[in-house]
């Protein structure tokens, strides 16, 4: 590859060289196994940061309804059975287990 | 709710829309490609659906998406408008499947209050409140606050929702009620002289908090459950045998209020473990009874629920017997006033049925039946119209032995208006039916108690209201509620029934 931009540099710094230029070399069998697996990573990463981007504002968004669902009434027996409803949705399905094996 | 949800709606869509081009894409430029793609990001996608969906059938679920709103209308829509349901249907359905039930519709249904889902989150509220206290003075405020839990504002008798809840509360698989016991301890220092007076002030308001919420919760709720017979141990050793022993010990307290205070409660207390014993009996008789008419696959159930259920009578005996001894003194010394009452409870505890009981007699050898060591545990169907009868006698023996724990608390207490409290609570109705030798003459019981006691002491009332009184304990017509408010008001009688609320879940 190297030398291929080599002649092309030299052709365009000395007009008076005329040298066929040698087509790229196609990768081999065992170069599109290694293009394989490092596309394979790339996007890979793309899929689990975009994942856990998409986790974390959900997790976000979830401990606001919780906050909200706990704090926005005014009569002090509802609030109180709104969070204990809340609280115990979020020790039933493990809520902050959850949330602890997120990265934020 | 709609708006503003509408931005984060369209990014996960953008997002779902991304990953699916992105997959398709690679599949052009190269299938292996695409093919692992796919294997990491199909698990993604289901966890996302799960999320999606598991709020719809879950309410409480704290999981959510914005899809999840589309998805529940979408469920509605399903399952009000399927066709051949029938048309009566719908409403509850759309009840149930609505998206915005839990946001609005739940809370305006536990606003209505007496939903017994409402019932069973303040329960859990109250919970997790007790289990979290630690200090001492948060658990007197929590005591105090009980206080007024139980008593109700009319002045016939307890609110059954605080009765009942205190019950569940306190009494149940993990006996909160230990918190009271230590409170009460912490109230009684080891060596009074060294505290500074307001200390000692502050100490005393602490002991009549709980005393008074004791006495209030003997006369609201009997301990745990008639069907939870396991909790009956629990419930003798770790709580009513140490609130007898500290509340003896303020029996002689100089504040007079306070002592005062301590002597209804050790009654009350007395009253209760009674009661319980006695309801522990009608049980067991209407066991017997029904076995011994039932066919024989129903016999076999019902003796075994009684092989169940009569260990827990060990612990009532056992209970009613400290409560006894400690208001009396002990009965080998025959002390004046409660010889009587010391003699009745021994002839209960030693009653017929103690002979099905192991263990009941083996602190006081000679006094009751002889049959405890010959594995009394291994009562078998043949014994059942025996165990009927000896319940029955029992029952009798129970009748009395209430009749003179009423007679020696109307000479004990005090004459102030607290004293003609715990009398009349002592007086609250139980409609117990057998007949008992002291029906004919209440007042020569009366006299005879009042003579052994010393003619010193000065009745809380005088003879005809005390008999009186005691002739209201056995009354058997009961107080009708308005069938509206049943489920919130209560005759003071309600209490003796066993309970079978929500008790799977507590």
């Amino acid at each position: 590859m190297t030398t291929h931009i080599a002649t092309i540099l030299a052709r365009s710094t000395n007009q008076f060289e005329l040298e066929p230029v040698p087509p790229p070399q196609l990768p081999s069998p065992n170069s599109h196994k290694a293009y394989l697996i490092i596309n394979g990573f790339w996007f890979l990463s793309l899929a689990f940061s975009l994942a856990c981007a998409l986790a974390a504002t959900l997790v976000q968004q979830w401990s606001r309804t919780y906050l909200q669902g706990t704090e926005e009434r005014f009569n002090l027996h509802q609030r109180v059975r709104m969070r204990t409803y809340l609280q115990r949705g979020v020790q039933k399905f493990h809520f902050s287990e959850l949330v602890e094996a997120i990265p934020m | 709710m709609v708006s503003r949800n509408t931005p984060h709606r369209l990014l996960h869509i953008a997002l779902i829309l991304f990953f699916c081009g992105l997959i398709i894409f690679l599949f052009n430029i190269d299938p292996a490609l695409a093919h692992i793609m796919l294997i990491f990001s199909i698990p993604l996608f289901v966890i996302y659906i799960l999320l999606t969906s598991l709020p719809v059938f879950f309410y409480d679920c704290p999981y959510k998406t914005p899809l999840t709103f589309v998805l529940s209308y979408v469920t509605c829509a399903i399952a009000v408008y399927r066709p051949r349901r029938r048309r009566h249907l719908r409403g509850a359905l759309l009840n149930q499947w609505h998206p915005e039930k839990q946001t609005t519709h739940l809370t305006t249904m536990w606003a209505q209050g007496g939903r017994e889902q409402g019932a069973e989150l303040d329960h859990t509220a109250l919970r997790w409140t007790l289990l979290a206290l630690t200090d001492p003075n948060d658990l007197e405020m929590f005591v105090k606050a009980l206080h007024g839990f139980l008593q109700s504002d009319s002045d016939t008798g307890f609110t059954r929702d605080g009765g009942r809840v205190a019950q569940s509360l306190l009494f149940g698989p993990d006996m909160l009620a230990v918190n009271l016991v230590q409170l009460l301890r912490s109230a009684i220092p080891s060596d009074t002289l060294v505290l500074a007076p307001a200390d000692r002030r502050r100490l005393e308001t602490r002991a009549a908090t709980c005393l008074s919420t004791i006495s209030l919760l003997a006369r609201a709720c009997d301990g745990p459950t008639h069907n939870a017979y396991y909790l009956w141990g629990a419930w003798a050793v770790s709580y009513s045998n140490p609130i007898m022993r500290d509340a003896l010990a303020l029996w002689e307290h100089p504040q007079p209020a306070l002592a005062t205070l301590a002597r209804s409660t050790v009654f009350l207390l007395a009253w209760r473990a009674l009661v319980a014993y006695r309801t522990f009996l009608a049980d067991i008789h209407e066991c017997a009874r029904k076995a011994e008419n039932a066919t024989l696959a129903e016999r076999y159930r019902l003796t075994s629920e009684i092989c169940d259920r009569l260990p827990a009578g060990k612990y009532l005996v056992g209970a009613m017997r400290n409560a006894v001894r400690g208001l009396t003194g002990d009965p080998a010394s025959g002390i004046g006033g409660g010889a009587l009452l010391a003699q009745r409870a021994e002839e209960l505890a030693g009653g017929a049925l103690s002979v099905y009981m192991p263990g009941v007699n083996s602190r006081a050898p000679g006094t009751g039946g002889l049959g405890a060591g010959s594995g009394g545990s291994g009562v078998t169907d043949s014994d059942m119209p025996a165990l009927a009868t000896a319940a029955q006698k029992d029952m009798i023996k129970a009748k009395m032995c209430i009749a003179v724990l009423f007679m020696h608390a109307a000479c004990a207490l005090t004459a102030d208006a607290a004293g003609q409290e715990a009398l009349q609570a002592l007086a609250a109705p139980l409609g117990w039916p057998e007949s008992c030798e002291y029906d004919e003459d209440p007042k020569a019981l009366l006299q005879n108690v009042r003579h052994a006691h010393g003619e010193g002491t000065v009745p809380v009332l005088d003879e005809d209201q005390v008999v009186e009184l005691y002739r209201s304990i056995h009354e058997t017509q009961q107080r009708r509620v308005d069938a509206s408010d049943v489920s919130f008001v209560e005759g003071p009688n309600i209490h003796m029934r066993p309970r079978n609320w929500r008790q799977a879940t507590f």
